[in-house]
């Protein structure tokens, strides 16, 4: 079956249009919808390997990978779609591959010289040779500039690396490490695996994503194979990948929350209270639409987003759709597991697990709150203006073109009042990004309201209503941040555990005496 | 502080990278790249002109912090604003 399978995603793949790409998704869709079994593969916390045999035989592992070098040669949002589908069965596997072909696959592909292209691609390609990106370490998380983990002139890696996805599956790694010369500066180095100098730790174990492979590894004098890209360079390049491994994570976060309204539809119209299905009761259809709405703008970001990986333009706009996104199957799994009751906690029903499988992808690849910091720096000091991606008129572009002024119009007065100093206060970082957010997400809708014009009119609601309170909060940040500050001052510094706090006794009413 | 000399202004501008990158001042050179040597990205070199605009009490404009490369680029860039 799945050597048929492979043949046609190939053939199919030679003249691409809409229409191949939904044949190819519904083929690979039937194929994962024989073959797998999220709930066993998190309660073993493994993929089975004739699971990923058939994913080898599918030439999945080689849909980001040009075609000269034996891959499918998908562009982003292709291999979004595939990687959306994936993640409909199961995250783990969907991470797996999402990430050989993302942060994986990326840098080599970029940034590779023809002969590290020829000697690796092919092989990552067919998935007989796994990827790895390894930047994280005990002292550098959202920070990756604190890496600890150098190289030398004979390339040579020392240091160690934690929570590397496909870390115990991998025979290629990229790592972020630091040249042992006085400039100590940046590169990304392919590390082969296995050898002698690289330990690999145990597996973690995790929230979610059980089944996907997360370990440390130890490099002791390990041998690299090249240097990507400049010397000096690497964190740059590292960013740049980021950018496409968020992208794709985006488009696992889309198929997450399409399992999980497909199974609440199933659920609200079957389950029965007060004598009517519970899909009837007003609470539950504003939970269901507005998971519906957000899904239909986070598939429009993604779409939007990968479309247009234009080289430097993809930083912020990966950022946008991954806090989206992730921020959004949260809340879509969350809304299931509400109207799923009891069943909804019940392990061997399958929504906790999209729960617990997707409440990551709001830390990795950038933590969000991070990720928002950075992205409202860049509103701020760059102004990047939303674009509209539509030409059309009517109440909904006119609300979102007033709201795009609401967002001008702060920035220029934060700007006014606090000059450069403004970096410093993160609550209007936070708040300008998540405005930001709410435009592109509502822009990108608009653009496609044609089609579910419905849809379109909440979910643009939704996004320029998010958008006006959060520039509307600015209003009365100032005082609340000091608030914050003073509070956690004081939390901080006692150092004591955190206790109900006493109230004071209810005084007795004091009794009047008449005189 | 507008007072200062040139030579205390540049041991400023590297004690404040330094102390905010948390590496010795003595790496700290010159001639060192923000972002390629020293890892610092835009949010950063922000940080970095935020705190030399409180310490040196100037106003300087975000939008031109992109511009700098250098410790030694950071050092021009505050004599011009404190030069007006
Ligand atoms: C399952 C899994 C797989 C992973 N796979 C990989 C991989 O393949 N390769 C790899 O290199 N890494 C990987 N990681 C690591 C991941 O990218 C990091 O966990 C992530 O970047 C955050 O770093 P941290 O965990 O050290 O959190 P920290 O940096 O300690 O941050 C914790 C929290 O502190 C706050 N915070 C930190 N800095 C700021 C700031 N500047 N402003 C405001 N708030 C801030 C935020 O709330 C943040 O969520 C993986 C992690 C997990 C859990």
């Amino acid at each position: 079956m799945a050597d048929a399978l492979g043949a046609s995603v190939a053939s199919g793949l030679e003249a691409r249009s809409e229409a191949e790409l939904t044949r190819l998704v519904a083929e690979v869709e039937r194929a994962l919808g024989v073959e797998v079994d999220a709930l066993a593969h998190d309660r073993r916390g493994l993929l089975p390997r004739r699971l990923l045999d058939s994913v080898r035989q599918l030439g999945l592992f080689g849909a980001s990978i040009p075609a000269e070098h034996g891959g499918l040669g998908l562009e982003l949002v292709e291999t979004c779609r595939i990687i959306a589908t994936v993640a409909r069965h199961d995250r783990s596997l969907a991470t797996c591959v999402g990430l050989h072909n993302g942060l994986g696959a990326t840098p080599l592909v970029s940034l590779g010289d023809d002969a590290q292209k020829r000697a690796w691609l092919p092989r990552l390609a067919s998935g007989e040779v796994l990827a790895s990106f390894a930047a994280t370490e005990v002292g550098a998380g959202s920070d990756l500039s604190s890496v600890a983990t150098t190289y030398d002139g004979a390339l040579r890696v020392r240091g160690e690396k934690q929570y590397v996805t496909n870390g115990a599956l991998a025979g290629l790694v990229t790592v972020l490490a630091r040249a042992r010369d006085e400039r100590g500066g940046y590169a990304l180095l392919t590390v082969p695996l296995p050898q002698d100098e690289v330990s690999i730790g145990a597996e973690e174990r995790k929230l979610g994503l059980r089944a996907s492979s997360t370990t440390s590894l130890a490099f002791e004098d390990a041998r690299a194979d090249a240097l990507l890209g400049e010397r000096g360079g690497g964190l740059h390049h590292a960013y740049t990948a980021l950018a496409v491994g968020r992208t794709v994570l985006s488009a696992g976060c889309v198929g997450t929350a399409e399992r999980a309204l497909d199974a609440t539809l199933e659920h609200v119209t079957r389950r029965r209270q007060f004598r009517r299905a519970i899909g009837e009761f007003g609470a539950s259809r504003t939970h269901v639409s507005a998971m519906a709405a957000r899904l239909y703008a986070m598939e429009a970001v993604v779409d939007e987003v990968a479309r247009h990986p234009a080289h430097g333009a993809l930083g912020a706009a990966s950022v946008v759709a991954k806090v989206f996104c992730s921020e959004g199957a949260y809340e879509i799994t969350d809304r299931a597991l509400q109207l799923h009751g009891a069943m909804g906690v019940l392990e061997d029903v399958g929504i906790s697990l999209l729960a617990r499988d997707c409440r990551v992808t709001r830390i990795f690849e950038g933590a969000n709150d991070v990720l928002l910091v950075h992205l409202g720096s860049e509103v701020l000091a760059r102004g990047p203006s939303p674009r509209c991606h539509t030409q059309r008129r009517g109440p909904h572009a006119e609300r979102w073109e007033t709201a795009a002024g609401v967002l001008e119009a702060t920035r220029e007065r934060v700007k006014a009042s606090l000059g450069v100093r403004a970096v410093e206060r993160q609550d209007c970082l936070q708040a300008l990004a998540r405005a930001y957010i709410g435009l592109v997400a509502s822009s990108c809708v608009l653009a496609r309201a044609d089609a579910e014009p419905e849809l379109a009119e909440l979910a643009c609601s939704i996004g320029v209503d998010e958008s006006l309170t959060q520039l509307a909060s600015l209003h009365r940040a100032g005082s609340r941040v000091e608030l914050e500050r003073a509070l956690t001052d004081e939390l901080y510094a006692c150092g004591r555990r955190w206790r109900w706090p006493a109230s004071p006794a209810p005084r007795a009413p004091r009794k009047h005496i008449a005189a | 502080m507008k007072n200062e000399t040139a030579e205390e202004r540049r041991t400023l501008v590297r004690e404040t990278i330094a102390e905010l990158l948390e590496v010795d001042v003595a790496t700290v050179r010159g001639d060192c790249l923000l972002r390629e040597d020293l890892g610092m990205d835009s949010l950063t070199s922000l940080e970095l002109l935020s705190t030399l605009s409180r310490e040196l009490q100037v106003d300087l404009e975000m939008e031109e912090a992109m511009e700098i490369v250098t410790v030694d680029d950071t050092v021009r860039f505050v004599e011009r604003h404190l030069a007006v």
